[in-house]
Order: structure tokens, then C-alpha cells, then sequence
């Protein structure tokens, strides 16, 4: 007998594929490609990466004798050490200023995304061994698995270990927060130590003197946050997204709409967040919200004003502000539209709605 | 006695094109509210060039436009879901990367097949060389809408998924995409002769393992 499949196979063989999926691949994809233009702005061109690549083997090598010449003495001593290796993949510090995010490809496989003026100095970073002193700002962590591999950040006086986990730490002057994206913590104060798995964030309060507050034994004094205070378990964004796909493939609109004004809400910084609205926007209008869902194309454009689903929102919102009889709010989208993207798939659509 | 053993499928060993069936083209979305009006969407070529020149909104509209048919191939040679977000977001990744080489834009589909063939093939030799050291259990059978044809396709894609990814890809393309011989032997990357070879010989070792 011929393997032979019946002519309507491939029609019945249709992927699970909806508008949700495709945008949050979508999302993926311009991630990544944020990603990769990012470490490649941070990287040197090759010919310097050539010439770096001598000048660090020969320092590596002269490093060594060094190494081993003063191995006692830096066994001991908690000065900077850093390989030259390590040196050339990363800077030993790196501050950033402003929204501007920058990202640092480790010598291990490990990232670290600096944001929001953040400031970090890379103590050492070795095959076996990472440690990394982060001053000020947020950093997000992608730390690789590797169970051979001691990964340390030290903040404000807390310290936090980490084996194959994507987590971040915020440093401000009252605070230290840990929120664990993936995977698992260990945060410790030198006093005490938490674990912290995904989904979990722990916010420790720094002294004057730069200690954190995890020797608070007073149980009638402020509350310690170790101890006593219940770690803030929010869902994360990527469990309220697929709260929200599942809602919306059995049909309750209503619960998706909960769902996605949660991540919304909880997740601002998440990259998520665009898509989100905009979906928000297609469920409120198929709930017959149409000001709400015009409501929420218009945050989908100003979450990302430069996103992938800008145009498309910005459009989408004159058309419910239409449906919902907001005239004049739908002729400054319209407008706005128009000015923006005078060439744009919806410009025919805009201008009837600028112009009725 | 399987079900498939008992009722042979007749198949026309012609692709859908050479039976002139000739898939239709993507329509652009028409809103469904606001009022009625033409929209021309800009070309395949034209989205290319703007988005070698780095415009995001450009290649989100290309990815809109293909990311369907780029799943749809990827989910029936990948024979199930699992993979299949990571299979078209790979796609789209490597296509930006290599956009400014494309030297045809209006092939910009039958690029992307080949890109997210060549992911697949990645990912079948993977699964196969891990199935081999550890002995993991095949993947299941994709969804099948008609549940007439689910114990056959589930039997054909448990045969399918002994094979290799070398004699898998060319025969899934050709008898279940309906992929021509020469567009086989494209999107695979191989000559015509070897397409042809590797058909051959999937569809003789399919044969065996579907015997009562």
C-alpha cells in the first residue's frame, strides 16, 4: 500500500494560529531584534575585536604569571579582580542614564539589561564564578544555567545568588527589591536568607549607613519584611496573558478583559504591555465598549509610540471613537493618524474619518 | 488491523498547483468598521526595501502578512504545536537578519519556507538524535479538524516520525504541503534529482511501516 495522505489533509491539518499568538510571536521577534541591534551597537567592530583579542591574550598571559604568583594574596583580599578575558567581553562598570537601556553580554553566556540610571561594577567574572556590585537603578539579570557556576549580585548591603534565572534588582535609596521573573533566588543579608522563586519579589529597607533592615527583631516595631511582611505574589504577566487566551478562546470577554487590565496594571515595564491594550481594544469593542476600546488603542499608543502596533492602534482607536460617537475624538486620531503616517494601510479609512 | 491499513486514501500524486489549484493570495485585512473603503496595501518588495532600511512598521507588516503560512508549514512538518512559536519566531529573526540579501523580493514567501525548513530540519535531527540517546517518546500527531482522519494521520505521523529529517522534510512537503518537485528540492536546498531520490525512498520506508 502507497503512504498516501487523502487530498483534504493539509486543509485539516491548520495550526492552532490566532491574532493572539501571531502578535505575541511578533513581540518575540522585535525583542530579539532589539536584542541582537543592541549587543551588536555595544560591540566593537571586528577589526578591533581582532586587535582587542591580541592585547588581552597577552595580558591574560601576564595575568596568569600574576595569578599565580599572588594567588595567596588575592584569595584573600575582596579587591577587583576581573580576567583580562572578562574585561574585554564587558566593562568593568557600566552606568546608564535615563530610559536608555543598555545590555552587557557576560563572560559566562549571562546578560545583564541596565535601566533607569543604573550602575553596576563587575567585580569578577570567571568560568566559575561572577560577582557583580550593583550601585544604583534597575538591572535586569539573565543569568545562564550552568550548577558549576557561583553568580552573585550584591546591592545595598543584600545579596543575591542565582543559578539560571532571569530576575531583577532595583536599587533606590530606601530599597532594595528583588523580583524573580524565572527560576529561583537566594537572597541574603549576611543575617538571613530567602528564597524567592518565579513570580516573587522581596523589597528589603537600606539604612543610612547602608545596611539593609534584615535585623529588625522588635516584633512591635515597623513591620520586617523578612519575617512578617507577606511577599506581594502578583501573577506574573505571562500567566495573566494566558488567562486572558484562554478567556477569550472560551469566549468570556469580560474575563479577558480583567485579566489583561491586571497585566497591564501590575507588569507596566512589561514588553507585553502593547500587545496587551491592543488586544484589550479588539475584546472591548466585541463587548460592545466601544469608548473603552478606543480607550485602550490609545494606551497601546502611547505605551510604545514607536512599536510595531502604533499605526495600527492609533487607527483602530479613531474607528471606536467613530462607533461610539465621539466625533471629535475620532477626527483627532484620524488626524493624528494621517500626520503620522500619511502613506499608511488605514490612511484611506482616516481621512473619511478626519473629513466625513 | 489499523484503520489506515483498511481504507487506502486516494491521492492524486499531483501537487494542488498542478492541478491548478493555485493557493490564492492573501487579502489585506478589511476593517470591519468605519467606512467601506479600498485600501491598497504596499507590495512584498516594496515592505522589503523599507525594511532593510530598518523600518519596524514595514517588517510587521510582512510578518503579518506570511506568519500564518509560515505556521502552517512549520506545524505539518513539525507534526505537532510544541515548537512552533519558537519555529516562526526563529524564521522571522534570521529573515531580518538576511533581508538586504534577498535578491528577489516578490519571493519573499518561498524564502521564508526555506528559511523555516531549514529550522525544522534543525529541530527534527535534534529530537531524533535525543529520541536515539534516550530513548524519549516520539511527539504526538498534530490536530486534526476532522476527527475521521485523526487515527490515520496520528499512524502517519508516528511513521513520519522515524524517519529522518533528510527523508521526512522533502515527502511532507511534496504529498502534504503539495509542493512541486522543483519547489521541494528548493526549500530543501538539495537538487532536483535528490528531491526526487529522497521522496522516493521516504515513501518506500513509510510503506513498510504502515503495512497491517
Amino acid at each position: 500500500m502507497k503512504p498516501t495522505p487523502p487530498d483534504d489533509l493539509k486543509a485539516s491539518l491548520e495550526p492552532p494560529w490566532d491574532e493572539v499568538r501571531e502578535q505575541r510571536v511578533l513581540g518575540r521577534v522585535m525583542d530579539e531584534q532589539r536584542r541582537r541591534a543592541a549587543a551588536s551597537a555595544g560591540q566593537p567592530g571586528r577589526r578591533r575585536v581582532a586587535a582587542g583579542v591580541a592585547v588581552v591574550f597577552v595580558a591574560a598571559a601576564a595575568a596568569a604569571v600574576l595569578v599565580v604568583q599572588r594567588r595567596a594574596h588575592v584569595m584573600s583580599t575582596p579587591a577587583v579582580v576581573a580576567s583580562a578575558g572578562a574585561s574585554a567581553i564587558a566593562p568593568l562598570t557600566a552606568p546608564t542614564s535615563g530610559d536608555r537601556e543598555q545590555t552587557m553580554a557576560l563572560a559566562d553566556g549571562s546578560q545583564a539589561t541596565l535601566v533607569r540610571e543604573a550602575g553596576l561594577q563587575v567585580e569578577e567574572q570567571r568560568a566559575d564564578r561572577v560577582r557583580i556590585v550593583q550601585k544604583r537603578g534597575e538591572v535586569r539579570y539573565d543569568v545562564r544555567a550552568d550548577p558549576s557556576r557561583d553568580f552573585q549580585v550584591r546591592a545595598g548591603g543584600t545579596s543575591i545568588k542565582v543559578n539560571g534565572t532571569i530576575f531583577a534588582v532595583r536599587v533606590s535609596a530606601d530599597y532594595v527589591e528583588v523580583r524573580v521573573e524565572r527560576g529561583k533566588a537566594e537572597v541574603d543579608d549576611g543575617a538571613r536568607s530567602r528564597d524567592l522563586v518565579s513570580g516573587e519579589s522581596l523589597r528589603v529597607p537600606i539604612h543610612v549607613d547602608g545596611s539593609t533592615d534584615a535585623g529588625a527583631s522588635d516584633p512591635d516595631s515597623t513591620p520586617d519584611p523578612w519575617a512578617r511582611a507577606p511577599l506581594p505574589q502578583a501573577p506574573s504577566a505571562a500567566s495573566l496573558q494566558a488567562d486572558a487566551d484562554s478567556a477569550r478562546v472560551a469566549g468570556n470577554n469580560g474575563e479577558a478583559a480583567v485579566a489583561l487590565r491586571k497585566l497591564v496594571a501590575l507588569h507596566p515595564k512589561d514588553p507585553r504591555v502593547p500587545g496587551a491594550l491592543f488586544t484589550l481594544g479588539r475584546v472591548e469593542r466585541s463587548r460592545g465598549r466601544d469608548d473603552e476600546s478606543a480607550r485602550a488603542f490609545e494606551r497601546c499608543v502611547a505605551a510604545a509610540p514607536k512599536g510595531p502596533l502604533a499605526a495600527d492602534a492609533l487607527a483602530e482607536a479613531a474607528a471606536s471613537w467613530a462607533s461610539a460617537g465621539a466625533t471629535a475624538a475620532a477626527k483627532a486620531d484620524a488626524a493624528k493618524y494621517l500626520s503620522r503616517y500619511p502613506d499608511g494601510p488605514s490612511a484611506a479609512r482616516m481621512r473619511a474619518l478626519a473629513s466625513p | 488491523m489499523s484503520t489506515l491499513a483498511l481504507t487506502p486514501w486516494a491521492f492524486d500524486w499531483r501537487s494542488p498547483r498542478a492541478r491548478g489549484q493555485v493557493p490564492s493570495r492573501i487579502v489585506p485585512n478589511v476593517p470591519a468598521r468605519g467606512p467601506a473603503v479600498q485600501e491598497v496595501a504596499p507590495d512584498d518588495a516594496a515592505l522589503v526595501a523599507q525594511a532593510s532600511a530598518g523600518s519596524e512598521r514595514a517588517f510587521s507588516m510582512l510578518y503579518r502578512r506570511h506568519a500564518r503560512y509560515v505556521a502552517g508549514v512549520a506545524y505539518r512538518l513539525l507534526g505537532g504545536d510544541a515548537e512552533l512559536d519558537d519555529v516562526v519566531q526563529e524564521t522571522f529573526c534570521d529573515a531580518h537578519a538576511a533581508l538586504a540579501s534577498l535578491n528577489e523580493p516578490a519571493g519573499l514567501r518561498a524564502w521564508l519556507a526555506r528559511i523555516a525548513v531549514r529550522r525544522v530540519h534543525k529541530r527534527l535531527a535534534k529530537r531524533r538524535r535525543w529520541r536515539w540517546m534516550i530513548g524519549e517518546a516520539a511527539q504526538g500527531a498534530p490536530l486534526v479538524s476532522d476527527p475521521a482522519q485523526r487515527q490515520r494521520v496520528d499512524a502517519l505521523y508516528e511513521a513520519l516520525g522515524t524517519l529522518p529529517a533528510d527523508l521526512r522534510l522533502p515527502w511532507t512537503l511534496h504529498h502534504v504541503e503539495g509542493e512541486t518537485l522543483p519547489d521541494v528540492a528548493a526549500m530543501c536546498e538539495v537538487s532536483l534529482a535528490t528531491a526526487k531520490r529522497r521522496i522516493a525512498e521516504a515513501a518506500e520506508r513509510l510503506e513498510r511501516k504502515l503495512q497491517p
